[in-house]
Formats: structure tokens, sequence, C-alpha cells
């Protein structure tokens, strides 16, 4: 079958079109919807500044009014009955750790392992993982510790420290190395603890050369804890 | 025909190929394209007319374009929307091409019943 001229050409214009039409619908809609996701990540943004703004405004607030309350409570133990409840309110603040301490203790600095992997072995076990700090303040609090930060955070009763991707998040904060870890206690027990044989150091140093520098120190201090504090669930039972 | 491959391998093309036209251009390429609707209904109008000829389907349809185009820039640095003009005059002709097509449509089909009816009607 002989092709005119003219079929050909009506051919290339029909395949020009149709490339053109379905080009420019595909653009239109990679376009929008290109535009909707890049808004819905701007709102985010926006929200989550605000909110971090709002924070920063309340925690202020919270320390103005805690100053309020120990006006009060100096007032408070001027009286008999007053000491004693002063005396429970602060053995409770410094159990809860509300309060900075200062004592003799430790302070065990980490760090990744800057060692070449052995072949075959993956990275992963180079870095510095939650679990390896939750080792090191176990055996300090099972050493005795009395109070223990981990780069400035107080170690309270519901304190976590978890792993989120090359970070670690301690008291919803997040934290890169190093991981500073000091604690108050009998700093030759503390330090004894850590180093002894198979004991957290010993694996972690000598297995996958993580750097654990531990100092004993006469003079440690431990910040008081910054987060929220109030129960949603938890009540207290009757007795 | 050749019209429908055509436009199914145009169609298949552009499936294939990872590119999208940037977001500032859209609206020339649209108008274009509304052009080019134009001077292929207005060609298959022609050619049911038994009127068509190759060389003005392609110079028109390739003017038409430029011009939709051309207008439409023209109108942004002037600060009016002059794309509408050629949105309301090629929608217009599409729908005088779209009468025209089905006026002639139905010619040819009354045309082909009638030619029936005649030869029946000679073999008496």
């Amino acid at each position: 079958m002989k092709i005119k001229s003219s079929q050909l050409a009506i051919g290339l214009v029909c395949i020009l079109l149709g490339f053109v039409i379905t080009m420019q619908i595909k653009s239109v809609s990679f376009n929008t919807n290109r535009e909707t996701a890049i808004k819905s990540g701007n709102t985010r943004l926006e929200e989550a500044s605000s909110l971090k703004a709002e924070n920063e405004e309340l925690k202020k607030k919270i320390i103005m009014l805690e100053e309020e309350i120990d006006f009060y409570n100096q007032n408070l133990g001027a009286t008999g009955d007053g000491r004693v409840m002063l005396e429970q309110i602060k053995r409770a603040e410094t159990l809860a750790g509300l309060t900075s301490l200062t004592g003799e203790g430790v302070v065990v600095t980490m760090n990744d392992s800057k060692a070449k992997g052995a072949d075959g072995v993956s990275s992963e076990n180079y870095l510095i993982h939650d679990d390896d700090v939750r080792k090191v303040v176990n055996e300090l609090f099972a050493a005795g510790a009395e109070a223990i930060s981990i780069n400035g955070e107080r170690m309270i009763v519901t304190s976590a420290i978890r792993c989120v991707g090359p970070v670690i998040v301690i008291n919803n904060n997040r934290y890169s190395p190093p991981y500073v870890i000091s604690a108050i206690g009998d700093r030759k027990t503390l330090s004894a603890a850590l180093n002894q044989r198979d004991g957290v150091v010993d694996t972690l140093r000598n297995l996958w050369k993580i750097e654990i520098d531990i100092v004993e120190k006469e003079k440690v201090v431990i910040p008081r804890y910054t987060g929220t504090t109030t129960f949603k669930y938890a009540k207290k039972t009757a007795e | 025909m050749i019209a429908i491959t055509g436009l199914l391998i145009g169609v298949a093309l552009a499936f294939c190929i990872n590119f999208h036209i940037p977001d500032a251009y859209t609206v020339y390429v649209a108008v274009g394209i509304l052009a080019a609707l134009d001077s292929v209904f207005g060609g298959i109008a022609a050619s049911m007319k038994k009127k068509f000829n190759i060389v003005i389907f392609l110079t028109g349809f390739f003017s038409n374009v430029l011009i939709a185009a051309g207008l439409t820039y023209f109108g942004k640095i002037l600060g009016l929307d002059l794309y509408m003009a050629a949105i309301i005059v090629f929608g217009t002709r599409l729908f005088q091409n779209f009468a025209i097509i089905r006026r002639l449509l139905l010619i040819k089909l009354e045309k082909r019943d009638k030619i029936y009816v005649s030869e029946n009607s000679d073999e008496d």
C-alpha cells in the first residue's frame, strides 16, 4: 500500500498531538500534586514552629510560678507544722529529680568508635546505641548512684532513652554523640562497677572499640529535670 | 485509520518519557493544544467535504499554535488575559466544526439509505 505524503503528514501531526496532550495532562496533575504537598509541608512547619514558641513561653511561666511556690514555702517553713511539710516537699522534690544536686561521683564520656570495621561486620556495631547508654546508666544505679544525668538531661522515674535514626532521644530531646553521663555516688564504687571484667566498659571498649572515658570527681553537678511532670493516668491508690 | 494509530503512538510515547512540563509553561502548551485541536477538526470537516488540502492543514495547524502561544505571552507582558480570546475563538470554531461533521455524517448515512432503496426499486 503506497503511503501518500498527506497521510504521513497527518500521522505525524497526530503523533505530535497525542504526545503533547498526554504530556500536558501528566505535567498538570504532577505540578498540582507537588504544590499541595509543598503547601501542606509548609503548614506543618509553621505549626511546629508556633508550637515550639508557645512551649518556650510556657516553660518561662513555669519557672516564674515555681519561684512563687518557693516563696510561699519559705513562709510556710516558719511554723512547726509548716516546717515538717516543707521538709517532706523538699525530700519528694529531690527524689523526683526536680532539684539540681551536687556531690562526689563520676563523669563518663562515650563516643562512637573511630576504628575501621572488620570485614563482614555491619558498621552499625561501632556506633553507640540507646541500649549501650542504658547499660551504663543501669550499672551506675546498681552501684548506688543517687542521681544521673545524660548530656544535661536528668534521669527521673519516667525517663526513657531511645534510638531515633542516628541520634538518641532522652526525655524527648535529641542528642548526638559524645554522650556525657554524670553520676553522684561513691566514686570508687561507681567506676569499679563500670570497669569490671566482662562488664559494660569491657564489652564496649574492647569488643567494639567504642570510646568510653571514666573520670572520678570530687564534685559533680547534676541539673534538675526540666520536662513536664503531670500524670494523666496514674492516680493515688486508696491506702 | 492512520490518525488514530498516530494518536495512540503519541500517547504511548508520552507515558514512556519521564519528563514533566515546568509549571510556568503549561499555560502556553494548553492554549497551543486548543489551537491544534481546532485545526485538526477543521481538517476532518474539510476532508469530509472533499476539500482537504494538506498544505492548508499543516500551515494552519502550526500557525494557529504559534499565534495562540504568542497571544498568551503578549497578554502576560501586557498584563491582560489575552489567552481568553484564543479560548473563545478556538472553542467556538470547535463547536462549529463538530456541527459540520455531524451534519455531513448524517447526510452520508441518508444517501446510503437512499441508494439502497433506489436499487431495490429498479428490480421491477
